[in-house]
């Protein structure tokens, strides 16, 4: 059996960051490899399997890929149970088999399937098919087993998340935002760690592949929101600088593939090399210049030959000027930025204008850097590799000052020349870029349901709720990440804590899935207990106690079973059971409950039935101890409350005899005239026809013991013992009386 | 996704395969007459068989679980036309053959039982049969600690009631299928044969609620069709409306909600079981397909919606 997913791997490099908020620190990136690893956005690096996503009929640049619509027939999943048997098209319907499936009763995407029998043996002939009796377990649903320490570690921030929205700082615009910025980065730290741990871990498995793709998009895609959506007060100045940070750290250069480090090796004069000024456009590009910087000190020669002297030296001055030039570009941060942007740039037009090289190669090269430098799209978008790049380029050093407002209008020229991949990212991406986050929005539930509802809640407390769909789509994405959790052997707590921000429909699926969380043992039931009671789920707590009550009595655990159906209320399971003990008793004559009813806590508001086992124990022992008078009592209590079986009245009576023959023995009055008065009404009672034939087959089966056994008067149907020595009791008592 | 088999090692065809409330056990009836009960192992993390043996005097038909809440009981129907409820003895070790121990045997149908489904919990210990002979019965145990005692509480005759054309009726015989309503805030409602259809309905399922103002209910039918009705309870009833009328492309045999009512999966005389996902919005959208499950690799016809 194999499975055939068509999902796609998404394959991002991913270099381990520390996400420092801007203006860039420039020093972060001195001594950092010349040659990053990634292959994802040099050039046009064919070997990335983003590329190999590329829809063929949107590929090419001038046009703009239609946008990837993951509607439900693209993302149609097929399953093979049995990828090696190929039948004849019509081996299903005309044999008396089929597929069948029956759903997990607890996990939404998990199901069964199994070879059925359309019709039974009897109704149809022998015929020649292949018996298959096999039962697969199938599941749709990711692994969420290796993300649990992520789920609970974010859990903690959604729920920090949440109570910000009322607390005081949440009220004021200005530390409302850095609220949300602290959410945010605890977030991105978390995918961070994640990230870190499933690059750490050893197996390099399939499924540790795709989690570390996912999570490197979701990263992506988070930190963009944060930066478009989150920080709203001083944008201005801030909005490049973060944009080329994020996409450097995100979306990391290309390593050179060993063809270009060949040419690179290779190469007499680097400054002849093709492979050498792609890489430095790019860094100029993503505005690493203290790694341009190198590259261009690299490429200075010194001078000791005569013959070519002039020559060089006007290079290595050229040289000098452009990093002079990259040096000098302004801190977008300062606040002249105005009037130093514009002598940077009439600098720069300055230098350009000087290059004049017998090598042409080498002139148009610095000229297309310091172009790059001043901001020319022509010369940014020739060299940029993707839409990203291009548009991240453009920004940084056209736009330096741009709001994020002000980006729709900067990515027409980016469509005109790149296309942009099909896959779910690249098109959240692009619809951040367009403030379309109802849209990206939409394309992250094909990336992962954590990021979406996660992402969703977020953006919901800065008011956008009604842009992205209403908190009802906010809701139903956090309860679709939820479901999966709440089956989980460990997870199942945030599963329902996560419903119980639901407002609108939390209470439903709490309802639906708490009674089918299975209780191993009775902490976890208290827990299951426990948020039944926060949720006023009074009926599925009833439920779930009356299953755990159950479950001891499977294994004839009575004493806990008791307990249970007593919380639960249910009164007719514990009168089985109570009658259960004393048809025992009506058996044998022993007394089996004395440990279960001792195990039980009993007070006047138990169950009735319960409460008069627990008499009828204490009766028995009080005997036992020859306390014949509180014997006395609490039988007549017994028979007064009227809390017996009916059928039960009658034994209760029998037990009057020795102790009535007691008390006139010794003289002892154990019990009053009314009580004799009593025992004789009760005879009537019990002799009442509507129960005779219960009482009689009660008697047969006592007698066994009672007189044969155990050598006690012989008792009657009748009650005639009973109804004899209650005269002989009352002329006693008259004696006495005398 | 994921898939995991385990051979259940049935002589002959299985007819039903039913989960125990919690998904931690399953439940396997043959034409071989026996039932054999799975239980997930936690260290193993396969399923293991606990007991295997003799249920019924023909093929079983259907199985299904109570609600833990009564224990662990287990109804099954057959050929045979009985119903037979089993209990787990605890004390029996397992696969001795007599771990599951017959405490009722139900023989009111004068037809082979074709479906048996238990109540939801909170309507008591209640099973509903239909049987060849086109009686609804509905028994119950009143007291639930003693499984030895089903007290029929209702018989109906869902031949008379249906449609008058002889060809459909004479067919109908052998083909009964009902579904409770899962909802708790509804008086007990049971689905048996819904009108719409041109042809036989193999099999109706009955969405969970997950609150909805209104039901769903889903059906199987001979002609290819899986359909799913509205039900939207009003003051005179209720209004019943076709939602989505989905093409299998053959003969349809089973239909299943899953726990949420938001996937619908139908298993057709192709060999296939297609996957239905609810749209957000389900009465505008309606139901697409989500994916295929192919028992075997085909050589056509495994992407067509």
């Amino acid at each position: 059996m194999s499975l055939f997913s068509d999902d796609d791997s998404k394959v991002m490099q991913f270099t381990p960051f520390t996400f420092e908020p801007p203006p860039i620190d420039y020093s972060q990136f001195e001594g950092v490899s010349s040659f990053p690893s990634s292959t994802q956005f040099y050039e046009e690096s064919a070997n990335s399997e983003t590329f190999l996503k590329e829809n063929v009929l949107t590929k090419g640049k001038g046009r703009q890929a239609e946008g990837y619509e993951p509607n439900i027939k693209t993302q149609k999943q097929i399953m093979y149970l049995n990828p090696p048997l190929v039948y004849d098209l019509d081996y299903w319907s005309n044999s008396n088999q089929g597929t069948g499936v029956k759903f997990h009763p607890t996990r939404s995407e998990d199901f069964t399937c199994y070879v059925f029998g359309k019709e039974p043996i009897e109704k149809v002939k022998k015929e020649g098919y292949t018996l298959d009796t096999r039962v697969y377990n199938c599941s749709l649903a990711n692994d969420i087993d290796s993300r649990r320490v992520f789920y609970n570690e974010t859990f903690s921030i959604f729920r920090e998340a949440s109570r910000a929205t009322s607390s005081k700082e949440w009220r004021e615009k200005s530390s409302r935002e850095k609220l949300l910025c602290d959410i945010s980065w605890s977030y991105v730290n978390a995918i961070v760690k994640h990230i870190k741990i499933l690059q750490e871990n050893p197996n390099k498995d399939e499924h540790i592949q795709r989690e570390l793709n996912t999570f490197r998009d979701m990263m992506a895609i988070w930190e963009l929101c944060r930066i478009m959506y989150f920080i709203k007060s001083e944008r201005y100045q801030r909005l490049s600088t973060d944009l080329v940070t994020w996409l450097n750290e995100c979306y990391p250069m290309g390593a050179l593939t060993e063809e270009e480090l060949n040419e690179v090796r290779e190469s007499p004069n680097l400054r002849n090399t093709v492979v050498f000024w792609s890489r430095l456009y790019k860094l100029i590009l993503r505005g690493l210049f203290p790694q341009a910087i190198n590259f261009l000190r690299s490429i200075l020669i010194p001078v000791e030959s005569d013959k070519y002297i002039n020559r060089e030296i006007v290079i290595n001055d050229i040289i000098q000027s452009v990093i002079k030039c990259i040096k000098s570009r302004p801190k977008i941060s300062s606040h002249d930025t105005d009037l130093a942007w514009r002598n940077w740039l009439s600098q720069c037009s300055q230098v350009q204008k000087s290059i004049i090289l017998e090598n042409k190669f080498l002139e148009e090269s610095f000229v297309k850097i310091l172009k790059i430098l001043a901001g020319d799209p022509d010369a940014i978008l020739s060299k940029s590799s993707s839409w990203l790049e291009g548009l991240i380029a453009l920004i940084y050093h056209k736009y330096p000052r741009c709001d994020s407002s002000d980006i729709k209008a900067i990515l027409g020229p980016i469509f005109v020349r790149f296309s942009v991949y099909p896959d779910a990212t690249s098109q959240v991406l692009k619809r951040i870029f367009y403030q379309r986050i109802d849209e990206a929005l939409g394309y992250c539930k094909y990336i992962d349901s954590w990021l979406l509802s996660h992402l969703l809640d977020l953006l919901c407390k800065v008011d956008l709720d009604e842009i992205i769909g209403g908190k009802s789509f906010r809701e139903r994405c956090l309860i679709n990440f939820a479901e999966p959790l709440l089956t989980h052997s460990t997870l199942w707590q945030i599963g329902f804590k996560y419903l119980e921000h639901c407002e609108k429909y939390g209470k439903v699926y709490i309802e639906e899935f708490i009674g089918k969380v299975p209780f191993d043992n009775e902490r976890k039931f208290e827990k299951i207990l426990k948020i039944c009671e926060d949720n006023g789920l009074i009926f599925d707590e009833k439920c779930i106690t009356t299953a755990m009550g159950t479950k001891y009595m499977q294994i004839k655990r009575y004493g806990s079973t008791m307990i249970y159906y007593m919380r639960a209320g249910k009164d007719e399971n514990l009168k089985t059971i109570c009658n259960m003990f004393l048809t025992q008793y009506v058996e044998t004559g022993k007394i089996t409950f004395e440990e279960v009813i001792d195990s039980i806590p009993v007070d006047k508001d138990s169950n009735e039935s319960v409460n008069f086992l627990s008499r009828y124990r204490l009766y028995h022992s009080l005997i036992q101890d020859e306390f014949f008078h509180q014997a006395a009592q609490v039988l007549v209590e017994c028979l007064r409350s009227e809390i017996s079986p009916k059928e039960f009245w009658g034994v209760l009576l029998f037990h009057t005899v020795p102790l009535m023959k007691h008390g006139r023995r010794k003289e002892v009055k154990l019990f009053e005239k009314i009580h004799i008065d009593e025992f004789e009404h009760y005879c009537t009672r019990v002799l009442d026809r509507k129960i005779e034939d219960s009482w009689i087959k009660l008697v047969q089966r006592m007698k066994r013991w009672h007189y044969k056994e155990c050598g006690y008067f012989n008792i009657s149907e009748d009650l005639k013992p009973v109804k004899n020595e209650c005269e002989r009791y009352k002329k006693f008592l008259s004696k006495l009386k005398r | 996704m994921s898939v995991q088999h385990f051979d259940s090692l049935h002589d002959d065809l299985i007819h039903d395969v039913a989960y125990d409330f919690y998904g931690k056990r399953l439940v396997t009836c043959s034409s071989d007459q026996k039932l054999k009960v799975w239980e997930m192992s936690p260290d193993t993390n396969n399923w293991e068989q606990i007991d295997s043996w003799k249920a019924h005097e023909c093929s079983v038909l259907k199985v299904v679980w109570a609600h833990p809440e009564f224990g662990q009981v287990i109804a099954s129907c057959s050929f045979d036309r009985s119903i037979r409820i089993w209990e787990e003895q605890e004390h029996e070790p397992k696969n001795s053959g007599k771990r599951w121990f017959e405490k009722a045997r139900l023989v009111d149908s004068r037809g082979s039982v074709q479906d048996v489904e238990f109540a939801p919990n909170f309507w008591g210990l209640r099973l509903a049969s239909i049987a060849a002979d086109g009686v609804l019965r509905i028994y119950e145990a009143l007291e639930v600690s003693n499984l030895a005692h089903w007290t029929l509480m209702d018989e109906v005759n869902v031949h008379l009631s249906r449609n008058s054309n002889t060809t459909t009726l004479k067919e109908a015989e052998g083909n009964y299928c009902l579904s409770w309503c899962p909802s708790r805030y509804q008086s007990p409602m049971i689905v048996i044969v819904l009108d719409g259809h041109q042809d036989l309905i193999h099999d109706v399922a009955w969405a969970p609620n997950m609150g909805r103002s209104y039901h769903l209910i889903a059906t199987a039918s001979k002609d290819h069709r899986v359909r799913i009705y509205k039900l939207l309870d009003n003051k005179d009833g209720f209004a019943i409306e076709l939602i989505s009328d989905l093409n299998h492309n053959t003969e349809v045999w089973k239909v299943k909600w899953n726990v949420t009512g938001t996937i619908l999966s139908s298993a057709g005389d192709d060999g296939k079981v297609r996957l239905w996902k609810a749209s957000n919005k389900i009465e505008s959208e309606g139901f697409k397909c989500m994916g295929i499950v192919c028992n075997d690799r085909q050589s056509s016809d495994t992407m067509e919606t």
